[in-house]
């Protein structure tokens, strides 16, 4: 019959377990595999820059100045429209005589 | 042969000092990379990445602690390195899967069987291992040194770049949120 251990003995047992754990070896060829990545002259640079660029914190930085940038130039362009609007009804206005047409006028057109 | 004077070789590119090197240190650097990594070709790669860096970075260290101190925050931040690519590969993979691209099945990888824990533990030491997983980065870290590696307190502080007490309070830590852990993880059975 299986001996039914309490929860807190297995707990202890299972901390205990690397008790008198002895060191895993290494893949004995492992210099020559070191020495082949370092002919290979290890990342090259597209590896590193795409390895850093896609770190969360990184990604979501550039997101944000990204965002950022284009509000500025939203923001900077629609203050620019407004005046360049203006001016150019204005200039509009006056090559076209567009200008609101009084009572005097009427009466008095010019010849 | 000394290791001063192999890593002055070294720095003179002497290959025979590397290869020395590597040989002395690569069950140490391998067995703490697969304490974090849990996987035996993970941390081979791991382990060749450090020597790696070993190799190009050997001119950088200047002696203000032990080679061996060095070697081990060298893997530690490879194999934690290691660990943040394969969590964002697997969040890529989630995203991916619901926007329908489920071509790529997420495989949970199966329970990680340290080959130096004693035969009888076996069991027990994989339910360890995969709780430790679910450590911060920090506990897990210290508590690999501690028991994968043997290391004291005084030694794990060196590589940590903090006081003995911190230390102590990481391990305990650790320990606590294994026990309340493996404690649910009994009961569910």
């Amino acid at each position: 019959m299986k001996e039914k251990h309490p929860i807190e003995q297995l707990v202890n047992d299972t901390l205990d377990s690397l008790d008198g754990l002895s060191r895993a070896k290494a893949n004995p060829f492992l210099f020559t595999r070191v020495e082949a990545r370092l002919r290979q002259g290890g990342k090259n640079a597209w590896e590193r820059v795409i390895g850093y660029i896609s770190r969360p914190t990184v990604a979501l930085a550039m997101l944000c100045m990204i965002i950022l940038a284009n509000g500025v130039v939203m923001y900077l362009q629609s203050a620019s429209n407004d005046t360049t609007t203006e001016q150019s009804q204005l200039a509009l206005t006056e090559e076209y005589s567009l200008t609101v047409s009084s009572f005097y006028d009427d009466e008095n057109p010019e010849p | 042969m000394n290791d001063w004077i192999l890593i002055n070789q070294l720095k003179q590119g002497d290959q025979a000092a590397f290869k020395q090197i590597v040989e002395t240190w690569q069950d140490m650097v391998y067995n703490t990379a697969i304490g974090i990594v849990q996987h035996a070709q993970d941390a081979e790669d791991v382990a060749q990445e450090v020597f790696v860096q070993v190799y190009q970075s050997i001119d950088g260290f200047k002696g203000n602690s032990k080679f061996s101190t060095w070697l081990y925050r060298i893997t530690i931040s490879k194999a934690m390195d290691h660990e943040r690519r394969k969590k964002r590969k697997k969040r890529f993979a989630l995203v991916k899967s619901i926007f329908g691209e489920d071509n790529e099945q997420v495989v949970e990888s199966p329970d990680f069987n340290h080959p130096g824990v004693l035969f009888d533990r076996k069991e027990k030491a994989a339910i360890l291992f995969k709780e430790m997983n679910r450590l911060p980065d920090n506990q897990r870290i210290a508590f690999v040194l501690n028991k994968v590696e043997g290391l004291s307190y005084q030694e794990i502080s060196e590589i940590m770049e903090t006081t003995i007490p911190a230390i102590e309070s990481l391990l305990h830590r650790a320990k606590a949120n294994l026990r309340k852990w493996l404690k649910d993880f009994y009961e569910r059975q």
